[in-house]
């Protein structure tokens, strides 16, 4: 069977498993510190968990399930794309979101497995992870192909060099300008320094190096662009790309051919060109790159230690020597110039850290992020002030964990900085200047991506015809690439597809657990009201769950916090805590709907506590109903959804259970 | 603990009362309400429906709780817990490589579409230059990985010979490790 992606030069077949080794030969260039493995666990530790999320309003509303291995929970979730996926998230993560912000109890079984069985459940959801990562960046890299050739054809013209946006090159400012402050003074001393140490190491003219390094991805870029010329002439009869095979039907459990587009090679190419020039002419960091997190903080506290000191220095030389690392590298390398260029920002960005004997980092929110408005801010600025105060805790605590280790910084390591360090800078920044947005993203997060900037191609790379094809052919290969981008993101969403009862986020999951043969012994899968989280949960149950060992029960974050005060204050706390406007750990908001009592830790009274809200909620739809014309209808949708979720209380049926905006930092419970 | 087992309090007349109940609220809100959405954030999950298929690489928020939920495994542990989180995220790491090289040998693909795809679940883990420092052990991750796929030890072995000592020395020992599992 011929699996290979054949693009008239690199071919290979199942047949052949030698020949593919040797592809991975090229690897192997420079030398590693090899950690050894955790070994294999002891029996009784040899399990892992299914997780039961509780209902409420919102996603998700009928409940969750998840499994969990350890630190790291699996579950399915729907996408604003239309793609039904696996998802991967830590366990803290997990919790918090579900189990504190929305305020769901969550219930977790342990499910007992032998480790060899456990091992091979472990390795089949890394799998369909891994092989959907490769489904979901072929369609990225198609969208990119395309994008690409409009901003190559768009930009070309007479007296003009055709550019495009290049990930990370927005770390550096145009190498033209000159700064004339000490901050820009001392980024210099630091990229000529980095340059002769580059020198020193490589052991041969850097001069001589950079400019036959430089013809070679010239060249390459040449037949880059080549390719790109060619793609129009090479469309299918129903007008497909005719060097990407659109597969009949995706394969969750195989991994699919690597795609292998010009676009790919042609920015991982520019990449590395720019992060030459950057290397040679000493471009400084770009200002909106550099983040001063601890700028306002006293130097008492801010200030860099001793020991801190040494570890970003010897961090710094470990820099130097993989920047070599990579330039000696005789291969073709995708992924040297992203790093390179990473390579050379965090050494300036060490540099000026050691200089100002302060911890400065690099601006490290990626391209794909969540924006908070500026008008969000501003209404909950008081909030926003907290969370600055609580990325400050957290970013201090990273610091002094990351180097208090006796061991040299790990890059790993070093990105915690990065990440922590980021995200309370941005934080602080919103919540001090009016009119700011703020950004938000999960660690880990790697600066470079998300500072794009245009890099011009140089002159000698076009290749000839090239104005003839931006004139002529370029449309054709642009509307070709683009309806294959939109054939292969139909073709993900028909397989990677949700369906209410037959695959919906439980059902999946069982299935996964199924084929990775994880259930356990006795049990199988069957699809009889397996859809609903609550049913599937009990799947994984002893025969007796009133006796269920395995099974832990964590509250939900509000009821969490009326134990407490239950075990503090008494009874008192009850009738109080019970109201939503008057609660001392609950503040009403609108997406939970209106209603005035909460209803999941009663039973017996909830229908009597049901009526209440319903009554609350239909005069609160009337009130709605009259301010509409001034508040966008958003009183008069909360009460129609708060009279509709009191009527399953009337049958002692709790869904709502209220939900958080902000929580203040504290323990898992 | 008291917290934990608040909900095993309740009366086993009310866990019986309740099963029928949640079976019929849940076949209802399954079929009207349940979809499994992503409204909030949710680590790597959330990055890839952005910068992978989607039509946009940035969501725009109006609540500041998207903020406060994006540094919730950051959160204070201790030294101990950390040590454990940071092996388990190592152990991770090496999985994904180890299985994804299993794949790609029986696939097929590219030098440069095996290192494309292996840099980009690297970066996941916040890990760039894999080559060398930081890389827990790429090395033998792709060692055990060549042995999950079939490979025999002496194939491996003459292979790598022809390259670096050191990470040939990994590989072969990430290749051990496994065939002893």
């Amino acid at each position: 069977m011929r699996v290979g992606f054949n693009t008239g030069r690199f071919c290979f077949t199942a047949a052949s498993r030698i020949v593919r080794l040797a592809t991975l030969l090229s690897l192997c260039a420079a030398p590693v510190t090899a950690e050894s493995f955790a070994e294999s666990s002891p029996v009784e530790d040899s399990f892992y968990e299914i997780i039961y999320a509780d209902a409420n309003i919102g996603a998700s509303s009928g409940g969750h399930c998840a499994l969990k291995f350890r630190n790291t929970v699996y579950h399915y979730q729907m996408f604003p794309d239309g793609i039904f996926r696996l998802v991967r998230d830590e366990w803290p993560d997990f919790r918090r979101l579900y189990n504190d912000f929305e305020n769901r109890t969550l219930g977790i079984r342990r499910v007992p497995l032998p480790p060899a069985r456990l091992r091979k459940l472990q390795d089949y959801f890394a799998l369909r992870f891994v092989v959907q990562l490769r489904h979901l960046d072929t369609y990225t890299a198609l969208r990119g192909e395309a994008g690409v050739l409009e901003s190559l054809t768009e930009s070309s013209g007479p007296g003009r060099l055709p550019h495009v946006t290049l990930p990370g090159y927005g770390l550096f400012q145009d190498p033209s300008i000159t700064a004339g402050d000490s901050t820009a003074a001392t980024d210099r001393d630091g990229a000529d320094e980095l340059r002769t140490q580059v020198a020193r190491l490589l052991g041969e003219d850097l001069d001589a190096y950079l400019s036959t390094r430089r013809d070679q991805l010239i060249d390459r870029v040449r037949s880059n662009l080549e390719r790109a010329m060619r793609i129009g002439a090479l469309s299918t009869p129903d007008g497909d790309r005719a060097d990407f095979a659109l597969p009949a039907q995706i394969d969750a459990d195989r991994l699919p051919p690597a795609p292998d587009f010009f676009s790919q090679s042609l920015l991982e190419d520019l990449q590395e060109l720019a992060a030459l020039r950057v290397l040679d002419l000493a471009a400084p960091l770009a200002d909106d790159a550099l983040f001063d997190p601890y700028a306002l903080d006293p130097p008492a506290t801010s200030a860099l230690n001793a020991r801190e000191r040494q570890a970003l220095l010897i961090f710094r030389d470990n820099l130097i020597t993989e920047t070599v690392v990579l330039l000696r590298r005789a291969q073709p390398t995708p992924d040297r110039g992203a790093a390179l260029l990473l390579n050379q920002a965090r050494h300036r960005a060490i540099t000026l850290s050691l200089h100002h004997n302060r911890l400065l980092t690099l601006d490290p929110f990626p391209v794909a992020r969540v924006r908070v408005t500026a008008a969000a801010v501003e209404h909950d600025r008081p909030t926003v002030f907290r969370l600055a105060a609580q990325a400050r805790a957290v970013s201090y605590q990273t610091r002094r964990s990351v180097f208090a280790r006796n061991e040299p910084l790990s890059e790993a390591r070093y990105n915690r900085l990065e990440s922590d360090g980021g995200r309370y800078f941005e934080i602080a920044r919103g919540a001090r200047e009016s009119g700011r947005t703020i950004r938000a993203a999960r660690s880990p997060m790697i600066p470079g991506p998300g500072l794009p900037a245009p890099f011009a191609l140089p002159a000698a790379a076009l290749p000839d015809g090239w104005s003839r094809f931006v004139d002529r052919d370029a449309a054709r290969a642009i509307t070709t690439t683009r309806a294959t981008e939109a054939r292969y993101l139909g073709l993900l969403q028909r397989s990677y597809d949700y369906q209410l009862i037959r695959k919906n986020c439980v059902t999946e999951l069982l299935r996964t657990i199924a084929a990775g043969d994880g259930l356990p012994d006795g049990r199988r899968f069957d699809e009889t009201f397996r859809f609903i989280p609550f049913v599937a949960f009990n799947l994984f149950a002893t025969n007796d769950t009133s006796t269920d060992a395995n099974l832990t029960w964590l509250p939900s974050y509000r009821k969490r916090r009326v134990a407490r005060m239950l075990e503090r204050e008494g009874l008192i706390a009850q009738p109080r805590e019970s109201f939503a406007h008057n609660s001392t750990v609950y503040l009403p908001r609108r997406v939970d709907s209106a209603f005035l009592l909460f209803t999941d830790d009663v039973f017996w009274i909830r229908p009597i506590f049901g009526l209440v809200n319903l009554t609350y909620a239909l005069g609160y739809t009337t009130v709605g109903a009259a301010t509409a014309p001034f508040d966008h209808g958003t009183r008069l949708d909360a009460g129609l959804r708060g009279a509709l979720f009191s009527l399953p209380e009337l049958a002692w049926f709790n869904i709502r259970k209220g939900s958080y905006e902000y929580l203040e930092p504290g323990p898992a419970p | 603990m008291k917290l934990d087992s608040l909900s095993l309090r309740a009366p086993s007349l009310r866990m019986t009362f309740q099963w029928p109940l949640k079976l019929l609220m849940g076949v209802c809100l399954s079929t009207s309400l349940s979809a499994c959405l992503v409204l909030t954030s949710a680590s790597e999950s959330v990055s890839d429906a952005l910068g992978g298929a989607s039509t946009s690489l940035e969501s725009v928020s109006t609540s500041v709780q998207s903020i406060s939920g994006s540094f919730g495994s950051s959160i204070a542990s201790s030294a101990a817990e950390e040590e454990t989180e940071e092996s388990e995220k190592d152990e991770s790491f090496r999985r994904d490589i180890r299985n994804y090289t299993a794949a790609f040998i029986t696939s097929g693909g590219t030098p440069a579409s095996y290192e494309r795809e292996l840099s980009r679940i690297a970066r996941l883990h916040g890990i760039v230059n894999w080559r060398t420092q930081g890389a827990a052990g790429t090395f033998e991750a792709i060692g055990a990985g060549l042995f999950v796929a079939g490979l025999d030890r002496a194939s491996v072995d003459r292979q790598f010979r022809t390259v670096d000592d050191a990470a040939r020395r990994s590989v072969l020992i990430g290749f051990d490790r496994e065939s002893r599992i």
